[in-house]
C-alpha cells in the first residue's frame, strides 16, 4: 500500500520540479540581456582583450591577448617566459594553432570546432550555434549562490558541455566540459567572475581553468569593443600557411 | 638534480609540519610515506586493498621503531610491495653529506667529464684540459672520498653516475670568471693543478618555480656532411626550435644526421615530442604519461621541412627523463639507430619529501609507457648499437659512439 501511496506522489513531486525549471533559453535570453541586451550585441563588431595568465603554483606567469571580429576571426596570443609564445586563430573558416613547444597545426576535427566556436563573437545570442541542443536539468548552489545547472550538446562534439548560470544576476558563472585533442581527452571546469561593463557589455575579467592537475588563472585587464582591427590580424603564421592547402 | 633541489626545500616545511603533530617521528614517517603514496601513485590497483594491507601488516613493525635508521628497513618494506623502482627512502646522513658544501652560482667549468671505470674522466677537452684526465681534487677535497658518500648514497650503478655527475659539477661550479682550482690524475700516473676559469654556457634557462639552469646548444656541420646537434636540457622551447630548425634546414641535402643525447639531463616533457617533429614525416605517437589526474598522450606533430635521411642517437647513462621518452619513441618508430650506452632509466618525474625523522622519501608522481608499450622507468632505453667509452680511447682523442654512428650513416645499410 505505501508503495502504490508513494510512487504517484513522488512522481507528482518530480514533475512539479520538472515545470519550475525554466527552458535552456530562457536562461541564454536572460544571460544575454543582462550582459548587454540584443541590440548591444548586434552592434558589436570587435573585441580586444589585453591581460595577465598564470599556471597556478607553478610560477609560470604571462600576458594574454584576445581579439574577436565579424565574421567569425579570432586570435589569441598567449606568451610566457620560459615556455614561449603560443598563438592560435580562426580566419575564413580555417583553425589553426602555432608555438614553439607544439609547431604549426592546421586544426580539424573536434580541436577545430572549439576553435570555431571561440569566434564567435555573438555568443549568447547564437548560443544555438555554440551550444547545440540545450536543457535545464536542475539547481545547484556554487559558493553559495543558486544556480540553473543547463546540460548542452555542442555541434560535433564527443562530450556534453555543462554550464551553470546564477538565478539572481543571470550571469554565466561556470563551465564543465571534456576537450579533445590529440594529446588525448582533458576534463576542463571554467569558473568566470569580476564582471564588470566594457563598451556597454559585461564581461567577465577573471576565469580560473582547471584542467587535470593544473589550474590556469587569466585576469583581463583591459577589453575595447568595436576598436579597429586590421583584416591582416588574424593571417595565420608563414609557417601555418604553408600546411594550408 | 636542481629541481630536486627546489622539491626538497618545499617538502622540508611540509615535513616539519608534519612532524610537530606527533613525538613518535618514525612512527610518522611510516604514515606519511604510505598517506603519500596512496594520494600520489596514479595505479589504483596497487594502492586500493592491497595498499591498505600493506600498511596493516607493517604499522606494528613501524610502531616499535626508536629511531630512523629502525623505521627505514620496514618502510622500505612497504614500498617493496609497490614493486617499482624509483621510490625510497634516503638517510638523512647521506642527503645532507650530499649538499653540504654546494657551490652556488651557474657558471661551470669549460670541460665536461664522466664516470668512466670508476674514475671522473675528462670527455670534453677544454682550456687545456685534456681528454681522459681524471678529477683527483677539486679545491682542498679529494674527490674519491666524496665520490664514496654519493655511493652510498645510490640505489643502483646508474643511478650513482647520475649523481656522482651532478655532485662533482656542483662542487666545481661559481660564478662567471671565477677560477676554481682543480687537480687532475694524467695517464702516466703523475698530477697536474690547473686554475680553470668558470663559464656561462650558452644561455640561463628560467622555468617557473625552478632555479635558473644552464643551457647550452652545439650544432654544426660534420665533414662527411652529417648534421651534428647536441643540447643539455629541454628548456627554452623557441631558442632550442629555432636553432634545430635551423640546423635540419641547413643539413637538408645531407645523408645523415645525428642527435647527440649523452649528458641530457631532461627538462619540459612536451619538448620531446617537439624535436621529434623534425625527424617525422607523419603524426606519430611518441609514448602516454599517466598520472592520477589522468593521461596525456606525447604526439609528434611533424614540423614542414623535416629532415628525411637516416638518424641517429646517441645516448648514455646520463640521458634523463625527456631525453629518453625522445629516444624511445624514436627507437620504436624505426625512425633512428642508437648508438652508446643504456639511459638512467629515471623516465618518471619524480619528487623528494622530507620525512618526519628527517629521512628523504623520494616518490614518482607519473608512469611513462613508450609508444610500443614498454616502460623505461628502471630499465632504461637500450641503444640499438652498444659502445662504451673507454679511458683509452678518450686518451687516443676517439669518441666511439660518435665513430659508430658516423660508420652507419656512411653505409648502404
Amino acid at each position: 500500500m505505501l508503495k502504490h501511496f508513494a510512487f504517484p506522489f513522488l512522481a507528482s513531486v518530480a514533475a512539479l520540479a520538472a515545470a519550475e525549471l525554466p527552458s535552456a533559453e530562457a536562461v541564454f535570453n536572460r544571460y544575454a540581456e543582462v550582459t548587454g541586451g540584443r541590440a548591444a550585441y548586434e552592434k558589436l563588431q570587435t573585441m580586444s582583450s589585453r591581460g595577465s595568465m598564470e599556471i597556478v603554483g607553478q610560477g609560470i606567469k604571462g600576458s594574454v591577448t584576445i581579439i574577436v571580429a565579424r565574421p567569425s576571426r579570432v586570435d589569441v596570443v598567449m606568451d610566457m617566459p620560459g615556455v614561449g609564445k603560443f598563438r592560435s586563430g580562426v580566419a575564413d573558416g580555417i583553425a589553426w594553432r602555432n608555438s614553439a613547444l607544439q609547431g604549426p597545426a592546421v586544426l580539424t576535427g573536434e580541436e577545430r570546432e572549439q576553435m570555431l566556436r571561440v569566434a564567435i563573437i555573438d555568443g549568447p545570442l547564437r548560443w544555438r550555434e555554440v551550444y547545440g541542443e540545450a536543457k535545464v536539468t536542475g539547481e545547484e548552489t556554487l559558493e553559495g549562490k543558486s544556480c540553473w545547472r543547463l546540460v548542452s550538446r555542442p555541434p560535433n562534439a564527443t562530450h556534453p558541455e555543462t554550464l551553470w548560470f546564477e538565478q539572481s544576476s543571470g550571469l554565466l558563472v561556470k563551465t564543465a566540459t571534456t576537450m579533445v585533442s590529440p594529446m588525448g581527452e582533458m576534463p576542463i571546469e571554467s569558473m568566470f567572475s569580476d564582471y564588470r561593463e566594457a563598451g556597454g557589455l559585461q564581461i567577465p575579467f577573471r576565469v580560473r581553468q582547471n584542467m587535470g592537475p593544473q589550474a590556469i588563472e587569466t585576469t583581463l585587464e583591459e577589453v575595447k569593443i568595436n576598436v579597429e582591427v586590421a583584416p591582416s590580424q588574424f593571417d595565420p603564421p608563414a609557417e601555418v600557411r604553408a600546411l594550408i592547402k | 638534480m636542481k629541481l630536486t633541489r627546489y622539491v626538497c626545500l618545499f617538502a622540508a616545511c611540509f615535513g616539519l609540519a608534519r612532524a610537530q603533530a606527533t613525538d613518535n617521528l618514525p612512527l610518522a614517517s611510516f604514515d606519511q610515506v604510505w598517506n603519500t603514496v596512496r594520494t600520489r601513485h596514479w595505479d589504483r590497483d596497487k594502492t586500493g586493498a592491497a595498499w591498505d594491507r600493506a600498511r596493516q601488516e607493517l604499522r606494528p613493525e613501524a610502531e616499535r621503531a626508536h629511531s630512523a635508521s629502525e623505521v627505514r628497513p620496514v618502510i622500505q618494506k612497504l614500498l617493496g610491495t609497490l614493486g617499482e623502482s624509483h621510490f625510497g627512502v634516503i638517510p638523512a646522513e647521506a642527503y645532507e653529506q650530499l649538499h653540504d658544501g654546494m657551490q652556488e652560482g651557474l657558471a661551470q667549468p669549460p670541460f665536461d667529464f664522466r664516470m668512466i671505470e670508476n674514475d671522473a674522466l675528462v670527455t670534453r677537452a677544454a682550456g687545456g684540459i685534456e681528454l681522459g684526465w681524471a678529477l683527483v681534487r677539486i679545491g682542498s677535497q679529494d674527490v674519491a672520498p666524496m665520490l664514496e658518500k654519493v655511493h652510498a648514497a645510490s640505489t643502483s650503478e646508474r643511478e650513482f653516475q647520475l649523481m656522482a655527475y651532478a655532485f662533482l659539477l656542483r662542487r666545481m661550479s661559481g660564478q662567471a670568471g671565477d677560477r676554481k682550482s682543480i687537480t687532475f690524475g694524467l695517464p702516466g700516473g703523475e698530477t697536474k693543478t690547473a686554475n680553470v676559469a668558470l663559464i656561462e654556457p650558452g644561455r640561463i634557462a628560467h622555468f617557473g618555480h625552478l632555479p635558473p639552469l644552464p643551457m647550452w646548444i652545439e650544432s654544426k656541420l660534420l665533414d662527411d656532411a652529417t648534421g651534428y646537434f647536441r643540447f643539455n636540457v629541454f628548456f627554452d622551447p623557441e631558442w632550442l626550435q629555432v636553432e634545430l630548425g635551423a640546423a635540419v634546414r641547413a643539413c637538408a641535402a645531407c645523408r645523415g644526421f645525428i642527435l647527440d643525447l649523452r649528458g641530457n639531463l631532461g627538462g619540459i616533457v612536451a619538448l620531446a615530442p617537439a624535436v621529434a617533429a623534425w625527424f617525422v614525416s607523419k603524426p606519430e605517437p611518441l609514448g602516454v604519461m599517466t598520472s592520477n589526474a589522468g593521461s596525456m598522450k606525447l604526439t609528434i606533430n611533424p614540423r614542414p621541412g623535416q629532415f628525411q635521411g637516416k638518424l641517429a642517437v646517441l645516448i648514455d647513462s646520463l640521458s634523463v627523463s625527456s631525453a629518453e621518452f625522445l629516444a624511445a619513441g624514436l627507437k620504436d618508430l624505426g625512425r633512428a639507430r642508437l648508438f652508446g650506452e643504456v639511459t638512467q632509466g629515471a623516465a618518471l618525474p619524480s619528487v623528494v619529501e622530507r620525512l618526519p625523522d628527517g629521512d628523504r622519501f623520494q616518490f614518482a608522481i607519473a608512469d611513462y609507457v613508450s609508444a610500443a608499450g614498454a616502460s623505461i622507468e628502471g630499465a632504461g632505453v637500450t641503444p640499438h648499437v652498444a659502445v662504451r667509452l673507454t679511458r683509452n680511447a678518450l686518451l687516443s682523442g676517439r669518441d666511439p659512439a660518435l665513430e659508430a654512428a658516423r660508420l652507419w650513416l656512411n653505409s648502404q645499410e
